[in-house]
């Protein structure tokens, strides 16, 4: 198993109840391997295919993820105060 | 200057850093909370950002900016937490020889950070709050976008 740090935001933050965890998963997991094994952990994270980060770069579900690495997901943004 | 703060935001400081012998204009953006949305009356907002990544994601716009207009220099300042109805949540300034570029840059500046740089907006109303979701492009949308970015740089 690999260990990643899990960061969250806004909406993926509140249904997880925490800002950052720790993740086990299989070598060779995808983001989209993350995404769904924290889906089973927690019912409220109901989006199919988020966007995601890995190490501070926008990264595509498809990317593979080493042991260390920081994975982050991300709701659809809305900096600003135009809308 | 491509900053993530808790602080009151300071529109002097952001153009200062823009601010050059070789500048012509400088233009400066300031996005202020709003009392309503959709209807709504609103009552505060908190913002919410991935900070070193929202950094280096702002600090890449400008790096397109300035490949997109020759001379052009670009600062982004974006506040987190509570803001108060009438303050300032995000501060751009976009230094350029001549003014044209610099309203340009500026609009195209704003523009983009909405799209691309991971900030987060929660809207607080009498009895309610509700994350506002921008444009939501797809994970794929999101990394041709920064490949058109990086492509651009280049």
């Amino acid at each position: 198993m690999i260990s990643l740090t899990i960061h969250l935001f806004a909406a993926y933050r509140e249904a997880v109840g925490s800002r950052q965890i720790t993740l086990q998963v299989q070598p060779e997991a995808t983001v989209a391997d993350v995404w769904r094994a924290l889906q089973a952990q927690y019912s409220g994270l109901r989006t199919p295919r988020p966007a995601a980060a890995v190490n501070e770069d926008y990264a595509a579900l498809d990317t593979v993820v080493h042991d260390g690495d920081h994975v982050a997901f991300l709701p659809p943004v809305s900096g600003g105060c135009m809308r | 200057m491509f900053l993530i703060t808790e602080q009151p935001l300071d529109t002097h400081t952001v153009e200062a850093a823009v601010a050059h012998p070789g500048a012509g204009a400088i233009v400066t953006f300031s996005g202020v909370v709003r009392d309503n949305n959709l209807g709504k009356n609103v009552t505060y907002l908190v913002y919410e950002a991935y900070p070193p990544m929202a950094e280096k994601v702002m600090a890449q716009l400008g790096a397109e900016i300035e490949a997109q207009w020759p001379g052009a220099r670009t600062a982004m300042v974006h506040r987190v937490g509570r803001l108060e109805i009438g303050e300032a949540s995000v501060v751009i300034a976009v230094s350029t020889p001549h003014r044209a570029d610099a309203f340009a840059a500026c609009k195209y500046a704003i523009d983009r950070f909405k799209e691309i740089v991971p900030v987060w907006k929660k809207e607080v109303w009498a009895g309610g709050e509700y994350w506002i979701e921008g444009s939501a492009p797809s994970a794929e949308g999101e990394v041709a976008a920064v490949q058109r970015l990086e492509t651009t740089a280049d």
